[in-house]
């Protein structure tokens, strides 16, 4: 079941242009096109013109993130016809920095998560820079974070918070869901050495529970509800100076097998 | 290479169409915190000023005074139910445990407890809007 | 003072505020309790009741003018006005309690 539908696309060259302008075009779709593969034969048989970023087409990768018809979605996980109209509007992401047509900047973003220590902080030095072992971690301690390991880093979070859309230093969800996950994981102590960012005056307290980043989270990641754990944490090792259970304990299996013959 | 800011600014404040109900009432809780705080500052000062010059403390206030009295009654009873949910919520309570993340995904903080919570929080709105009501006529002599 | 603390603050207050507004509500308005205008402890839940809710309300205006204007140097600017707009307020508020229950 074929049919035509509208697509009113954004179009943008900041370096060359002034305003930007919509542009319209014409696509048979059926029941599986995507509209990452509408905006590919856009690209490929109206307008090479065209600015896209994506890479994977099958919401992994994180990069085709934008606005259809006014909602922060992933092109490639989006169907068209779920869409339920006959004109689609097309348009970068919001609250990130356009660079050209359908593709925004997230350095800032990613310096931002740079700057909460996106990995596992340990106290035995000697252990991390030369393993003997592994950390056993129990299933219950890996569900308390696998949820929100999950994430594929699109942004899309990010650019739908309201406090993100006129407070530019606000860490944003991605960033504190990240803070979360690996401040949450067993093995890991440095929840300390992130502190100094993520309460701060542009930290998690930010946060309203507004909600709209879960409500636009493709993969399931549920960022307001690892950044009101996250409060949580903050404030029962802050105030009340509680510390969780860490494993310590290294099971001597060794964690590589080198074996060459 | 240029690129070009495409910050909502306050008016992302204001996007509800295609999100949760929860923006709504974060909203809600701002302005309705901003009313309160405008009377709240005129309130201490206007009490203060008339009491200290000429003695009188509390004035029976006019139909004016009535009606902002009235609405104000209503933001307050809001800000309060709302806010118990979103002290609950910022500590963590009714956001629900971490889950494995598979598909069709839930999210549990936008059904399960905490959208009991917005019920709840709804429902005794309503319930202490009535006797608001009762209150409101009887200030105005109706 | 860490963010933290002065959202646990934020919180605490309105929870307070909850308990000692309701007392002024109720003192100030229904003539059958007036009575709970002379027992010793009205004063102090009252002058609870105004540095509650002005730390509430001024902090709670804080947090949305910090999100409207980041920036560490904007930051700090705000939360020190708002803080001697509180310290005036509270000072100028709890006289008027002093003369007004200082007689008894
Ligand atoms: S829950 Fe918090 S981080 Fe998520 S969109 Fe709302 S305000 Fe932003
Ligand atoms: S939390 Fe979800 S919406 Fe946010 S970046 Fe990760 S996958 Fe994308
Ligand atoms: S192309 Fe990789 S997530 Fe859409």
């Amino acid at each position: 079941m074929e049919r035509k539908i509208q697509f009113k696309v954004f179009k943008f060259n900041p370096s060359i242009e002034v305003t930007p302008t919509w542009r319209v075009y014409e696509v048979e779709v059926d029941r599986g096109t995507t509209v990452l593969d509408a905006l590919l034969k856009i690209k490929e048989e109206q307008d090479p013109s065209l600015a896209i970023r994506y890479s994977c087409r099958q919401a992994i990768c994180g990069s085709c993130g934008m606005m259809i018809n006014g909602k922060q979605r992933l092109a490639c996980f989006t169907r068209v016809l779920e869409l339920n109209s006959k004109i689609i509007y097309v348009e970068p992401l919001s609250n990130y920095p356009i660079i050209r047509d359908l593709v925004t900047d997230f350095s800032e973003l990613f310096s931002k998560e740079r700057s909460v220590k996106p990995y596992i902080i340990r106290d035995d030095v000697e252990e991390m820079s030369n393993p003997t072992g592994m950390y056993l971690q129990k299933p219950d301690e890996l569900l308390s974070y696998l949820q929100f390991a999950d994430c594929i880093e699109c942004g899309l979070c990010s650019s739908a918070c309201p406090t993100v859309s006129t407070d530019r230093l606000f860490l944003s969800p991605m960033v504190l869901n990240k803070a979360y996950r690996f401040s949450a994981d067993s093995r890991d102590s440095g929840l300390v050495h992130r502190l100094p960012v993520i309460d701060s005056e542009h930290g998690c307290w930010r946060c309203h529970f507004a909600a709209a980043c879960s409500s636009v989270c493709p993969k399931g990641v549920d960022p307001a509800k690892s950044i009101q754990l996250l409060k949580r944490m903050i404030t029962s090792t802050n105030i009340f100076k509680k510390s969780r259970k860490r494993i310590v304990e290294i099971s001597s299996r060794p964690h590589v097998t080198l074996s060459f013959p | 290479m240029k690129s070009r800011e495409n910050r909502e600014g306050i008016f992302g404040w204001l996007k509800f169409r295609g999100y949760s109900i929860e923006k709504i009432l974060y909203i809600s809780q701002r302005v309705s915190g901003v009313g309160i705080l405008v009377f709240l500052i005129t309130h201490i000062l206007n009490v203060g000023l008339i009491y200290a010059t000429t003695g009188i403390l509390w004035e029976p206030p006019g139909l004016i005074g009535k009606a902002i009295l009235i609405i104000l009654g209503v933001i307050v009873i809001f800000h309060s139910l709302n806010g118990i949910r979103l002290t609950l919520v910022e500590y963590g309570f009714l956001v629900g445990k971490p889950i494995r993340a598979v598909y069709p995904y839930r999210m549990t903080t936008l059904s399960g407890k905490q959208r009991l919570a917005i019920y709840l929080v709804t429902t005794v709105f309503v319930i202490l809007m009535y006797f608001w009501t009762m209150v409101a006529f009887h200030l105005l002599g109706w | 003072m860490r963010e933290s603390t002065k959202m646990l603050i934020h919180y605490i207050t309105g929870f307070a505020i909850l308990i000692t507004g309701a007392i002024h509500l109720i003192a100030s308005n229904l003539k059958t309790l007036e009575w709970i205008k002379t027992t010793p402890l009205y004063p102090v839940s009252q002058g609870i009741f105004l540095a509650t809710v002005l730390y509430h309300a001024l902090n709670g205006l804080r947090v949305i003018l910090v999100e409207l204007m980041p920036g560490y140097r904007s930051g700090k600017i705000i939360s020190y006005t708002l803080l001697i707009l509180g310290v005036i307020l509270f000072v100028f508020g709890s006289y008027v309690l002093i003369i007004l229950f200082g007689e008894r």
